[in-house]
């Protein structure tokens, strides 16, 4: 396992791998087609993620992933990217 | 289902997220339906104000989720500092906000569903809520019996138990404190996805008739063990062990059979053998009478299935195929899809709570005909087996020691005599189709009303033939003391067993009572109703020139008699 971890091409690949899931968690609950949804895809560019949308999102996610996402962050997870950043499927970009 | 039905869900917080899964669960039950559902603090608006978009809808299906920690707030949130009087106050208005939502709903929708509060067994109160003077349970106990009071004053509301569903699943598994925070959503995902399948599973119970009768496998599915290779004293059932468990699958589906749910058998056993299991076997909690149908055999078990729906007069889709074997369940599924088939569990301690899950034998209510069904069924099964052990069909009737009583119908029969007006379509003289109020209206002109009632030694059929009689009104059949067989119908249960006899012959008698001199009737006839083709001739009813058949009171034939089966007794009520 950790020499497999320590190869950057498979880390990616399993990278990839869960961030597709996560769009397709995501578009599902949204009730949208599968490729309306990437790593770009956020409340703002995607009129289906409204409040409602929010909501089936957070339990769709929490669901398949085992998450439990804290109360006070539940408005931030607006986007693709910040589910994943909190799912540690991406990595906080290094603040210089 | 084809076109999907509207359903509105209208609950007293955020909600929204149920619409995807309620449909997905009634797609599942093989119901369609577009669900609705209204944002958090609408519900009180759309129901109470004449031109909201829910009356505007007018769905078919409404659903009230008036949730308990809602209708219940004050008490709920403040329980130490909410005194006496308070508590019962916002228990007064909780009733009378549900009730008064409830009347208006019942009056738009079709059908009504009402979900019962559950209570946070962790509240502030912490152990005092072992206090009946305090405790939460207890006052949700007491909003629930008047919700259920207050849906039982509208036919077509039922209670969906809510509270029930969160004790099975636990409270704190059910609600999500930060989706409360975050949108006003007092559920989590387990909290909706229970919600969403009670709610499905009432509302496809209400829409398709209730399944009749569940085929049961015996090897593994009765009993444990092989009974071919272990012989009777071998299979296991009853004691301790796994030979509990069986047993209480047993008195499980005793239960059922007592909610009017017909059991019958289709195995692949010697029919020899499995009939000494079921009638000696010193634990068998079903012994033969308790079935319906009985198929033992080495066909396959689809023909099984299929001759036992033919023989209690049901379609397939009536039945409930229960096997443990995952093989027969998919030839079945694959082969009769329309019968629904439970998935047994592979542990025999499991198989009751999978009986209890199983969607296919839900209701919604038990009526006092469906208790008497499988004693009547399996009276009937005693009738068709003595009839064939007796050689000849007198003496297989006399055998059953008839008794027919005949009295005039009154206010506790006329609605049975215009019920079978209506239904009877084989044994119907004249296809008359008189209601309620037709008949009384020509019992008020003069007519006989009759109504025969049987019952014989292996049960009791009730009030199952009506005879109507009335005076002809033109001049010279009224001088000629002419009466009519207006209507003559009996129910297709008992053809056959000469009990018309009675009816025809008292009908007569009755008549002649009051002045008739002679009798007339005709055969009209119908798609089904041959059978009765010959009634009237059969009795001694001649033919005239203009179609009817009549008989002489004065001088009636022998032909008039009721056979010697037949015990009558009369009734002047």
């Amino acid at each position: 396992m950790s020499h497999r971890e320590r190869d950057p091409d498979q880390r990616s690949t399993v990278r990839e791998q869960r961030m597709a899931e996560l769009c397709e968690v995501v578009a599902g609950a949204l009730g949208v087609p599968r490729a309306a949804v990437d790593d770009r895809t956020s409340t703002r560019t995607l009129a289906e993620w409204d409040s409602l949308g929010h909501l089936q999102v957070l339990l769709a996610v929490e669901t398949r992933f085992g998450a439990r996402f804290c109360t006070e962050l539940l408005p931030d997870l607006d986007s693709v990217r910040a589910l994943a950043l909190h799912l540690g499927i991406l990595e906080e970009p290094k603040t210089p | 289902m084809s076109t999907p039905q509207s359903i509105w869900v209208l609950p007293t917080s955020t909600l929204a997220p149920l619409s995807t899964a309620l449909e997905r669960e009634l797609a599942k039950l093989h119901a369609s339906a577009r669900v609705t559902v209204a944002d958090y603090g609408e519900i009180d608006r759309l129901v109470l104000a004449d031109d909201s978009a829910w009356r505007r809808a007018a769905p078919p299906v409404t659903v009230l989720v008036p949730d308990g920690h809602d209708l219940l707030a004050p008490v709920y949130e403040r329980p130490l500092s909410t005194g006496d009087e308070d508590r019962e106050a916002a228990l007064q208005h909780a009733v009378a906000r549900a009730g008064a939502l409830l009347d208006r709903v019942a009056r738009v929708s079709r059908r009504v569903f009402v979900t019962n509060a559950a209570w946070p067994p962790r509240s502030a109160l912490g152990l005092l809520e072992a206090d009946p003077r305090r405790s939460l349970g207890q006052l949700a106990a007491r909003y629930n019996a008047a919700l259920a009071a207050e849906a039982a004053r509208w036919p077509n509301v039922h209670v969906v138990d809510w509270a029930g569903l969160v004790v099975e699943i636990g409270y704190a598994q059910a609600h999500d404190a930060r989706l409360f925070a975050h949108a006003r959503m007092r559920l989590g995902a387990r909290g909706l996805a229970a919600l969403a399948q009670g709610l499905a599973r009432a509302i496809a119970a209400a829409e398709r008739p209730p399944r009749k009768c569940v085929v049961l496998d015996l090897d593994g599915t009765l009993w444990g063990g092989v009974l071919g290779e272990d012989g009777v004293g071998g299979i296991r059932l009853g004691g301790e062990g796994v030979g509990a468990a069986y047993l209480a699958f047993q008195r499980e589906l005793l239960e059922l059979r007592s909610r009017g749910v017909l059991l019958a058998i289709a195995s692949k056993n010697d029919p020899e053998q499995a009939l000494a299991a079921i009638d000696e076997h010193p634990e068998m909690a079903l012994r033969r009478d308790a079935f319906a149908a009985i198929r033992i055999g080495w066909g396959p078990k689809t023909e099984a299935i299929a001759a036992i729906a033919e023989e209690l007069g049901f379609a397939t889709d009536a039945l409930v195929f229960v096997d443990d074997s995952p093989h027969e369940r998919e030839l079945v599924r694959a082969l009769l899809p329309e019968v629904a088939v439970v998935d047994l569990p592979a542990d025999p301690a499991d198989f009751v709570s999978a009986l209890r899950a199983a969607p296919a034998l839900d209701v919604l209510a038990v009526t006092d005909d469906d208790r008497g069904r499988a004693e009547r069924v399996v009276a009937e099964r005693a009738r068709v087996e003595l009839r064939a052990r007796t050689g000849s069909l007198e003496e297989f009737l006399a055998g059953l020691e008839q008794r027919a009583t005949v009295a005039p119908v009154g206010p506790a029969t006329l609605a049975r005599a215009a019920q079978l007006c209506a239904r009877t379509n084989q044994f119907n003289l004249t296809l008359a189709r008189h209601d309620q109020a037709a008949l009384a209206g020509l019992l008020d002109r003069g007519a006989i009303g009759l109504v025969l009632s049987a019952r014989d030694r292996l049960g009791d059929h009730g009030v199952i033939a009506f005879g109507l009689a009335r005076p002809c009104h033109q001049e010279d059949q009224e001088a000629a003391g002419e009466w009519r067989v207006d209507t003559f119908v009996m129910s297709c249960r008992v053809i056959g067993r000469g009990l018309e006899s009675a009816l025809l012959v008292e009908l007569a008698r009755a008549a002649a009572e009051r002045g008739a001199r002679t009798l007339v009737g005709a055969h009209r006839p119908g798609p089904r109703n041959a059978v009765c083709a010959d009634l009237l001739a059969r009795h001694g009813f001649e033919p005239r020139g203009d179609g009817d058949q009549a008989v002489d009171l004065e001088r009636p034939p022998r032909g008039l008699a009721v056979p010697a089966w037949v015990a009558v007794e009369r009734s002047r009520a």
